[in-house]
């Protein structure tokens, strides 16, 4: 299988081809499973961009622009007439630019995903004093509204109270009335009799 | 600047965004970048391209509710495909489920049929059928060979990551794709021979026919 799908190591794989040269079972059995990946290949669905293809991008860029040097530093060592030197220090400052370019791009994606990890710090920070200062006013708030609770009922029993005094008060005012009301009238009542 | 930063992060940079700050923009580019990828999955496990565009979604959807559950150690990508995987064993029971209460119904595995009654001579229908063949093929398959063979094959995952995402180890992801790939190709082996009967049935049906006319 590793064969197959490209995943196995050089020397392994060199390994194994020349025993499916030699073993006409196993040749075969290659065989099907080749055909049936090709068959796999028969279904497809639209394609998709996948991963990060930026960053994969500048890689192979950079990649080239060594490569492109090597090549050219090689190049220099066995060609030395006038001309091709002239030639070669063109081309050379043509690559150092591209690959100047590919470098400060990478560099700028690699500053980018710093500055991004550090702004994702501060959110998270100030996230958390957020939250802080939510449940700190919350519990405020909290107090605040037990105190005003603990005010009314306060205010509402006294309330009762000095109703029930008054009540009581009202009653003793009355029965102190009726009471004088009484001494008024009986000696009178008395004398009354007496004179009869 | 924050959503041109935004670009540069990586899917386990995202996905702590939304784990930790229920970050909807870092959420809409895990979404961006891995839609796709999660929809084929589903499709080619359904056999389905709608139900895949279904399932897809949810499976998204279900990333967002589990978001607590995603351990940033892992890659996000093998989450999310196990997580998008599951859906699909789901959704396969059920159907499974279903045939069997209704098998009574209809003895004919219906959608999973071939259909070469008739034979178009358009190139692209023929090339339509041949999709189409695989696709029924496929789904012939037992799920658990069907998810490596589309893992490996289609979405390009190397056996090692497909043996992190299904959590066996990579030799049991080898044979179950070798095992995978000999019933694909017996079982498209033998639609080919019967294609081939039908083909033949028709031909010398229809030389006779002309024979017939001949006479008449």
């Amino acid at each position: 299988m590793s064969y197959l799908y490209d995943e196995m190591p050089a020397n392994n794989r060199a390994g194994m081809k020349s025993h499916l040269e030699a073993c006409a079972s196993c040749r075969a059995q290659m065989t099907t499973w080749q055909g049936a990946t090709h068959e796999l290949d028969n279904w497809r669905l639209p394609s998709h961009r996948r991963g990060r293809k930026g960053v994969t991008w500048v890689r192979w860029a950079a990649a080239a622009a060594i490569i492109g040097l090597t090549v050219l530093g090689a190049a220099c060592i066995t060609t030395l007439s006038n001309e091709v030197k002239q030639l070669r220090t063109e081309v050379q400052r043509s690559s150092q630019l591209d690959f100047n370019a590919a470098l400060a791009q990478v560099t700028e994606q690699a500053s980018k995903s710093a500055s991004a990890d550090a702004q994702a710090l501060i959110a998270a920070v100030a996230q958390r004093l957020e939250e802080k200062r939510l449940t700190d006013q919350q519990a405020t708030l909290a107090t605040l509204q037990k105190l005003n609770a603990q005010h009314t009922e306060d205010f509402a029993s006294m309330r009762k109270e000095l109703e029930t005094v008054a009540v009581f008060t009202e009653a003793g005012w009355q029965r102190t009335q009726n009471q004088l009301a009484d001494i008024a009238y009986s000696p009178a009542s008395v004398s009354n009799n007496q004179q009869e | 600047m924050k959503s041109f930063s935004l670009f540069s992060i990586t899917d386990e940079q995202a996905m702590w965004r939304v784990q930790m700050q229920d970050d909807a923009e870092a959420f809409a580019l895990l979404v961006e970048r891995w839609e796709g990828p999660i929809q084929n999955l589903c499709t080619r496990m359904l056999g389905d391209a709608h139900r895949g565009e279904d399932l897809a979604q949810e499976a998204f959807t279900r990333v967002f509710t589990k978001r607590k559950d995603y351990e940033p150690r892992g890659k996000f990508s093998t989450f999310l495909w196990r997580v998008a995987l599951n859906l699909c064993y789901d959704e396969l029971r059920k159907r499974e489920r279903r045939r069997e209460t209704s098998l009574d119904l209809d003895s004919e595995d219906g959608e999973l049929g071939f259909v070469t009654e008739e034979l178009s001579p358009d190139i692209s229908v023929a090339r339509e059928e041949t999709a189409d063949g695989v696709r029924a093929a496929l789904m012939r398959i037992p799920e658990t060979y069907r998810s490596v063979l589309v893992l490996r094959h289609y979405e390009d995952l190397k056996f090692r990551e497909i043996a992190d995402v299904l959590a066996i180890p990579e030799g049991t992801v080898k044979s179950r794709m070798a095992e995978g790939l000999s019933q694909l190709a017996r079982l498209l082996e033998r639609e080919a021979k019967r294609e081939n009967t039908i083909k033949s049935r028709i031909t010398s049906k229809t030389a006779e026919t002309g024979r017939e006319l001949l006479v008449l």
